[in-house]
């Protein structure tokens, strides 16, 4: 009988356990709870692009919009760029002029989790990535997911990055010179979109 | 039997046997045919209707779309081994050329891997045109190719400084001058990607053969039915559902010869009845069948001897052809009188049948002269059933000369009073008049086909399922060589207005003066000096040495290789263009077309040579009318010559009397049915020449009624009610043409039948 209890034990607890239980202190996953709490977050951000074609990352700015329901906006200064909106639908691309683009089916995967990665959605992140977190003195923290070996993912590497309570960088990468690191400004929390914005920057 | 009774018999058999002997010879698949398409013209001179008939015959008419139904809650990843399974197996049957399903976008990157190795030959030239006219706008001080190399780099940092430019970082590298990048826009609309579905899986095929052909459906159908079993062992709950003009096609066909089988049973049955009623000795009427089943042969052997393809509407149109032979058997059988031999009789009758045949021969003989091949094949197959009609007819029943059908006696006097004729004529013929010029046409193709609806609602359901609408515009240009259609094409992307883009696969070739532009001598020279200005600019601008080797290697190489003609190049691309895009374009000896198509409706203008909007065959029922006016003027001719032929052979105050009889009756049925609110069409305006051609025959008749001998009116009282019968069956048909024409003439052999027995002509017993 204990044996069998033991048993159950033994196959039900990595069930029950959270995400990353081993890799994340209750501190960091309260921390990450809290981050995912604001039904409407809209920050600045600057977006610095490294690619392997440039000496010099590409810089350009914009707003992050997130609506905890309806997903993440990002509308950016630079003239006729189109707003990109990323839900539990996909990549939509809308530009200025009406026009909308879908991303090809190809790019479900990466889009997936992209979309885990700015819900906090742990769980989906797990399996495809591994997690390494560490924690500053000063309170600057920074979660490393790096893929796994079976993972179809092409990110090789996703990155977030704070200082205590806030959320400062997100990084997006490829290679190490093909990589995404969004900055972000201190965030309006909880601020309700109007109707002209949800039309506008969500789908 | 006696030695002349011997050779009639021979020569029936004889005629019988040929005829026979040639059908037995046919190939039925290809001699007749259930193709509404097939009732234009091979020769049609209108190009709308030319073009509309090779997008039905050519690849277009040969795709399936087909949706994988997913019981809810099925695993994506089974429905996409679903899918796949259909797909693959429909690839391996002979009935398929190919399959795709719409989530594998295989054919999509051969598209792009097409397009990427041929970017400088296709996309090069239009991109030069454009920086040209704005080098020339801006007129700047430095030379072309250092403008051109700065501008290049100066739109590829913008586009790097666009969200858009992670999606195509692979490229940039061997396209930096965004040829590809900037082409997304216009390509996307030509490859869709309907909305996803958890429970839905769509797959694009191709048929080898045309759905028209036996080939192009039974196989097809049975290859779709081992598709959906291989796809069940994946999705065990799956359902699927296609569409595609084969399966109109075979619905049709099975549609079209229900309905000539019931048609004829219950027109049978009705005879029968009616025949019942005016005659004792039924089973005497046995001797009709041979007179049927020769004329029938007769009519079918030369229709088929003269037209290698026969619509079988011409059969269902034709039928009457029974009626008509049944007529003369009657006319001749029950005008028998005691001692009179049969060559007394045949002399005694020859005026009224031969006035009667030769008048319909010469209607329907008119109708050969035709444009319209249904309207031609049915005159041709009227005739010769009526001649071998008429002659079986007269050599049969030598064969025997005592046949007594036994008629009933029905004394059935209703000859109107002399003083009443003119007055009532007058009234009738007042009234037909009111009702012709209420008379209104409208002439619909879709009248020829079977309808059916529930075929109609699954194909827009799956049509929508499939991206496609049918909000915007269908456009076809043409052109003798890919010069001109490109040409004629790029006059209609430049008259569409703003907001109504032109989707073609025209759009990813270059002009043909563009791309002469390209290949000249002194433009290679300049591309030459950009390409090395381009490498400065671009590490002025930051960019890495060796970011743009595949493109600086690529381009040299391009600038050092002959350049391919312009209709070489175009026809190798576009035979090579994978899955649904292929169906985009078509090239023969006759030349060429592009399809394009518009989100909103589109007319493109006068100035737009060589394109026409397509509005499927609904838009070619502008050809009906042109064939209805001239089946209206044969029809004319068709009357002229029944009325001189009446004059000659009664001379002129009879044979008026004799033709106008069917006229008024024609008037009338076409003012009843006008005042009813029916809209006229050709097929009523075939009716009306049957039915005059059948009235005909009753007036010539008439000269022959005697009150002594009521047989003679027994015999046009029992051939009125059967015709009469025969074609308000065909009323009952669901083929709106063939329920016309069962209307028309039906009505118009009441009436003919009602002035006959009113003596309303005073045609009686004139001869008798």
């Amino acid at each position: 009988m204990t044996f069998r209890i033991f048993l159950f034990l033994l196959v039900a607890i990595p069930a029950f356990a959270e995400p990353y239980a081993a890799e994340l202190s209750p501190v960091q996953r309260d921390r990450l709870v809290a981050l995912a709490k604001p039904q409407t977050v809209t920050a600045a951000f600057t977006e610095r692009r490294h690619t392997p074609l440039k000496k010099v990352p590409v810089v350009v700015t914009g707003t992050v919009r997130i609506d905890r329901v309806r997903g993440l906006s990002l509308s950016y200064d630079q003239k006729n760029a189109p707003v990109v909106i990323l839900d539990d639908r996909g990549l939509l691309l809308r530009h200025a002029d009406g026009r909308e683009q879908t991303a090809p089916p190809e790019a479900e995967t990466d889009l997936r989790l992209l979309h885990a990665l700015f819900a906090f959605d742990l769980a989906t992140l797990e399996k495809s990535y591994a997690l390494a977190a560490s924690e500053a003195p000063d309170g600057i923290w920074t979660l490393a997911f790096t893929r796994r070996p079976d993972s179809a993912a092409s990110y090789r590497e996703l990155a977030l990055a704070g200082d205590a309570t806030r959320l400062t960088a997100i990084t997006l990468a490829k290679t190490p010179n093909l990589k995404t690191e969004i900055i972000i400004g201190p965030p309006r929390l909880d601020v309700p979109f109007t109707a002209a914005e949800l039309a506008r920057y969500f789908r | 039997m006696s030695k002349s009774n011997r050779y009639v018999l021979a020569a029936l058999v004889v005629f019988v046997a040929l005829c026979g002997a040639w059908m037995l010879s046919l190939d039925a698949g290809k001699h007749f045919t259930t193709d509404v398409a097939e009732l234009i013209p091979a020769g049609e001179r209108d190009p709308e209707a030319l073009l509309a008939l090779s997008l039905v015959r050519e690849r277009q008419g040969r795709v399936v779309l087909i949706a994988l139904d997913a019981p809810a809650g099925t695993a994506p990843a089974a429905l996409a081994a679903a899918a796949r399974a259909h797909a693959d197996t429909l690839r391996a049957s002979p009935a398929f050329t190919s399959a795709h399903s719409l989530a594998d976008q295989s054919w999509q990157h051969a598209l792009g891997r097409l397009l990427h190795a041929r970017r400088f030959d296709l996309l090069l030239p239009g991109w030069l045109a454009k920086q040209r006219a704005t080098y020339a706008a801006e007129k700047p001080a430095v030379p072309f190719p250092e403008w051109l190399a700065a501008r290049s780099v100066a739109d590829l940092d913008a586009h790097l400084a666009s969200p858009s430019s992670a999606a195509t970082a692979d490229l940039i590298p061997s396209d930096p001058l965004l040829l590809l990048v900037s082409l997304a826009d216009q390509a996307a609309p030509l490859a869709p990607s309907p909305p996803a579905s958890h429970d839905r899986a769509l797959i694009w095929a191709e048929t080898k053969d045309g759905p028209l052909s036996e080939a192009g459906q039974q196989p097809v159908f049975d290859a779709l039915a081992s598709a959906e079993t291989a796809a069940r062992v994946h999705v065990p709950g799956l359902s699927s559902r296609f569409t595609g003009v084969a399966r109109f096609a075979a619905a049709a066909k099975a549609s079209t010869q229900i309905e000539i089988a019931r048609l004829n049973i219950v027109a049978v049955v009705c005879v029968l009845l009616l025949t019942i009623l005016f005659l004792r000795r039924i089973h005497a009427l046995l001797h009709l069948l041979p007179v049927v089943f020769i004329s029938s042969l007769g009519a079918v052997a030369v229709t088929t001897l003269i037209f290698p393809r026969v619509h079988v509407l011409v059969f269902v149109l034709g039928s009457l052809l029974s009626g008509v032979a049944v007529d003369y058997a009657f006319q001749l059988v029950l005008a028998r009188r005691e001692n009179e031999s049969y060559p007394t009789r045949l002399r005694r009758l020859a005026l009224p049948l031969l006035g009667g045949a030769g008048t319909t021969l010469a209607g329907f003989l008119a109708l050969v002269a035709s444009e319209l091949p249904l309207v031609r094949q049915l005159g041709v197959y009227v005739a010769a059933g009526l001649v071998s009609g008429m002659g079986t007819t007269l050599l049969y029943f030598a064969l025997f000369p005592n046949l007594d059908f036994a008629p009933r006696r029905l004394v059935f006097r209703s000859a109107l009073p002399h003083r009443l004729r003119l007055p009532l004529l007058g009234v009738l013929a007042a009234f037909a008049v009111f009702g012709l010029t209420r008379l209104h046409w409208h002439d619909d193709l879709r009248t020829l086909e079977y309808p059916s609806p529930s075929l109609r609602a699954e194909d827009a359901d799956l049509r929508t399922a499939f991206g496609q609408t049918d909000t915007g515009s269908t456009l076809i240009t043409r052109g003798a060589t890919y010069a001109e259609a490109r040409s004629h094409w790029q006059q209609l992307a430049d008259t569409a207005p703003a907001g109504t883009p032109v989707t073609s696969i025209a759009a990813l070739l270059p002009t043909p003066e563009a791309y002469a532009d390209a290949i000249a001598p002194e433009t290679r020279a300049q591309l030459a000096a950009f390409l090395t200005a381009f490498r400065a600019s671009a590490d002025a601008a930051g960019f890495e040495a060796d970011a743009f080797a595949p493109f600086q290697r690529d381009f040299a190489a391009y600038l050092n290789a002959p350049a391919p003609d312009y209709e070489t190049l175009l026809g190798n691309t576009l035979a090579d263009l994978p899955g649904p895009l292929a169906l985009l374009v078509h090239a023969d000896g006759d030349g060429v077309w592009f399809l394009s198509s518009t989100p909103r409706a589109f007319t493109p203008p006068a100035s737009a040579q060589g394109t026409l909007s397509l509005s499927g065959l609904e838009g070619l029922n502008h050809l009906f009318t042109r064939y209805r006016s001239s089946t209206a003027r044969l029809s004319l001719v068709g009357i002229l010559a029944l009325v001189a032929m009446s004059c000659a052979l009664h001379g002129p105050r009879l044979g008026l009397r004799t033709a106008a009889l069917p006229l008024l009756a024609t008037a009338l049925a076409f003012a009843i049915l006008t005042l009813r609110g029916e809209a006229f069409s050709l097929f009523h305006l075939l009716g009306a020449l049957l039915g005059v051609c059948v009235a005909d025959d009753y007036a010539h008749f008439a000269h022959a009624d005697d009150p002594a001998h009521p047989q003679a009116r027994a015999a046009i009282r029992l051939s009125a009610l059967t015709t009469a019968a025969s074609f308000a069956v065909l009323m009952t048909s669901a083929i709106p043409a063939v329920s016309a024409l069962g209307a028309t003439v039906s009505l118009i052999v009441i009436f003919a039948l009602v002035f006959v027995e009113t003596d309303l002509f005073s045609l009686h017993g004139r001869h008798a």
